[in-house]
């Protein structure tokens, strides 16, 4: 009997001794709720003694904010007579509180009536912690999201959008539901639905970078150019989880962009006028005093000739005069060519390529304005040819303006100017400029000073192209081809002969 | 030669283009005197007929837009611009200062014609006027200095009693000086003398209250 009774002494001892080692703050309550056991970790834990704690007392323990949300849960576990368990904070003996887990389990007797609550309260402070720094940091992350001055999408790896930030709802006017029910082709530019589509469906096989330029519809039906870009999230198979992406109003900046490149292009006609409007208002001078004097006589020779009887001898004198200064306008046509041809020629290696796409870009605005398309078939690995730059220059960009010239009258068919250069021969560059204009009716005569088939033109723009092509030892020539249009060509040496 | 016929001047520097016009413009019928510069033109003795001046915008020395402004003041015929390269700015500056024409280089010889017509036209007008006046001045020279006094008040409409109150004479002396300013002025009515001291401008005395 006193074995028995020490065995059962030995075993509650052990038990004692595991309840108050085990890492958990361990309790038990009477049916009623009220504690009538705690741990040694509890007691050390609140800096209570049992006695403090017993009943009810240890209550004081728990954070003010949560003692009614666990008063109101108590009574509900011991009125269901289930297991419960609730977060709450509890202070510890320093005046800290941490979170635990409070666990409940009743113990019932043979007819199940509760006996006993026994329970645990586990430290959870550290998962509260980390718990609360996801939620700030999530809360951080959307306040980012709808912070940034750009409208944010994400995507499914198919394509279907699936979330849209504030700002992109704000913007287009509509809500989420709206977007997912019109589609996002409803809110473009209906010229860019299409180039959008097929960028996006690329974007979306390959799971390369999405990147296109579009104009979306603002909410009051204004149009705004954003710049797209999509980049695919991957897992580690490389398989596309999600897509990001964000739209950035460009439009401001397209606006000046545009604006650049007229004020660019206007500015490069306006050198270039002025520079040939100076030249030929001397030149227009020096040529209009013969010409002048030409017709006067002409008058006048017509008058003698047309008198009764006809005045011969001061009509051949006329005629004399004519011939005379005729020849004197054709001699300042000629100082001019020479002009040109005297003008030093930077002998600079240059790629013609790099010039006609100078000129390309200068002339950008022009093309667009007047509906021409550019096409080019510029050779690969041209050779370089001895040249100034600016001579040439003004060279294509007189055959360019003549074939866009040229193009005006055009009404029936695309305008489309098409450029190619390449090797001719092997001392040879040649540069082909052919347009889709009326033609010429004289081929053999362009480039003669004042033949123009302009309307308003000087008839000098051919010559000085002839001019510099010469200055450089290379050759001018008009193409006739059977299509519509004219093609100008000019070949270039690679060597100047001087050199050699 | 007949000095009511008209005569075109002509100052360029280019001798080509001044032939060519002396042989053009004789061939339609005008007396045609050529200058090379600005200085030649305002040194010559000009006949007294009926004219007009063609004139080279682009001259060396003096220019053609400083030679019209010379000619402002005086009694010039009217101005006709030739250029070789006309500007917008100048061709305004030369209309504004009264040029009747502005020609590019080469003109046709119609162009020339009407502006040269035209200004003969104008200038036989100017020369009538200016001839006009020179006769009144003369009739005017001949009026004595009380006369010309009479005269402020004859024209403003005085009547001979309240002038000669004014003046204080007899009413009958305004009456004689008014029969010498009728007769030396050579006006047959009122009317007529009071168009003749507007066009001397002569100012009239305040009429009485």
């Amino acid at each position: 009997m006193q074995k028995a009774f020490d065995e059962i002494r030995k075993s509650e001892n052990q038990l004692r001794a595991i309840i108050n080692t085990i890492p958990a703050l361990a309790w038990s309550a009477r049916p009623d709720g009220s504690a009538d056991f705690f741990n040694r970790l509890y007691l050390d834990y609140m800096g209570l003694s049992a006695e403090q704690a017993l009943d009810w007392g240890w209550t004081v323990a728990l954070h003010p904010d949560d003692l009614n949300r666990l008063a109101d849960y108590w009574q509900s576990v011991l009125a269901s007579g289930e297991a419960g368990e609730i977060e709450v904070r509890l202070r510890r003996f320093d005046g800290i509180y941490r979170w635990f887990l409070f666990r409940a389990s009743p113990l019932r007797d043979e007819s199940g009536k509760i006996v006993k609550w026994y329970g645990t309260n586990t430290d959870i402070e550290d998962r509260k912690r980390a718990e609360d720094a996801v939620r700030a940091s999530g809360r951080d992350l959307s306040q980012i999201i709808e912070a940034i001055p750009g409208l944010v999408w994400c995507a499914a790896p198919d394509g279907e959008v699936n979330y849209l930030n504030r700002r992109m709802l704000d913007y287009t006017g509509t809500t989420p539901g709206a977007w997912e029910q019109l589609g996002w082709a409803n809110f473009l530019h209906p010229d860019d639905v299409e180039p959008t589509g097929r960028a996006w469906s690329r974007a979306i096989a390959t799971g390369h970078t999405h990147a296109i330029q579009c104009r979306l519809r603002r909410s009051d039906g204004v149009y705004r150019w954003f710049q797209v870009l999509g980049e695919a999230a991957c897992d580690s198979e490389g398989g596309v989880t999600r897509w990001y992406g964000l739209l950035l109003d460009v439009d401001d900046r397209k606006s000046m962009e545009e604006a650049l490149r007229i004020t660019e292009a206007r500015l490069s006609r306006a050198t270039q006028i002025a520079t040939v409007g100076e030249r030929s208002a001397s030149i227009a001078h020096e040529i209009n005093q013969p010409l002048a004097a030409v017709v006067a006589s002409s008058h006048a020779c017509l008058r003698f000739l047309s008198a009764q009887p006809p005045r011969m001898a001061e009509a051949y004198e006329a005629a004399e005069s004519i011939v005379r200064d005729g020849k004197e306008a054709g001699e300042v046509v000629r100082r001019i060519r020479a002009l040109f041809k005297r003008a030093a020629v930077e002998k600079a290696m240059l790629n013609l390529n790099d010039v006609i796409g100078e000129v390309l870009r200068l002339l950008g605005g022009e093309t667009a304005k007047r509906h021409v398309a550019v096409e080019t078939d510029l050779g690969k690995d041209l050779p370089l040819v001895p040249g100034d730059r600016v001579q040439l220059q003004q060279l294509v960009l007189n055959l360019l303006l003549n074939g866009i010239e040229a193009m005006d009258p055009v009404r029936d068919r695309p305008k489309k100017l098409f450029l190619r250069s390449k090797q001719e021969s092997p001392e040879t560059v040649l540069v082909e400029v052919r347009d889709y204009g009326i033609g010429l009716e004289n081929p053999d005569r362009v480039f003669e000073a004042f033949v123009t088939t302009k309307e308003n033109g000087m008839g000098m723009g051919l010559t000085i192209c002839r001019s510099i092509v010469e200055a450089h030892e290379g050759r001018l020539w008009v193409a006739s081809g059977e299509v519509p249009g004219t093609t100008f060509c000019f070949a270039l040496p690679m060597r100047l002969r001087a050199d050699s | 030669m007949n000095p009511e016929s008209p005569i075109v001047f002509v100052v360029d520097d280019d001798y080509r283009l001044r032939e060519a016009l002396t042989r053009l413009i004789s061939s339609i019928g005008f007396a045609v005197a050529t200058f090379s510069s600005a200085a030649e033109y305002v040194d010559s003795e000009k006949p007294d007929a009926p004219a007009c001046l063609i004139l080279d915008l682009q001259l060396p020395g003096t220019s053609g837009l400083e030679l019209q402004q010379q000619l402002a003041a005086g009694d010039a015929p009217p101005i006709i611009f030739i250029t070789g390269h006309g500007d917008i700015a100048s061709s305004v500056r030369a209309m504004k200062a009264g040029a009747i024409e502005f020609l590019s280089k080469p003109f046709g010889e119609q162009e020339l014609l009407r502006a040269i017509d035209a200004a003969i036209v104008l200038d036989r007008e100017a020369r009538q006027k200016r001839s006009v006046l020179a006769e009144l001045q003369k009739h005017y020279s001949l009026l004595t200095p009380r006369e010309r006094v009479v005269l402020t008040f004859v024209v403003a409409g005085f009547a001979n009693k309240q002038a000669a109150g004014d003046l204080g004479i007899a009413e009958n002396t305004i009456g004689v000086h008014r029969g010498q300013i009728m007769r030396k002025m050579g006006a047959r009515s009122l009317a007529e003398l009071v168009r003749m001291a507007d066009k001397l401008g002569i100012a009239r005395t305040n009429p009485p209250e």
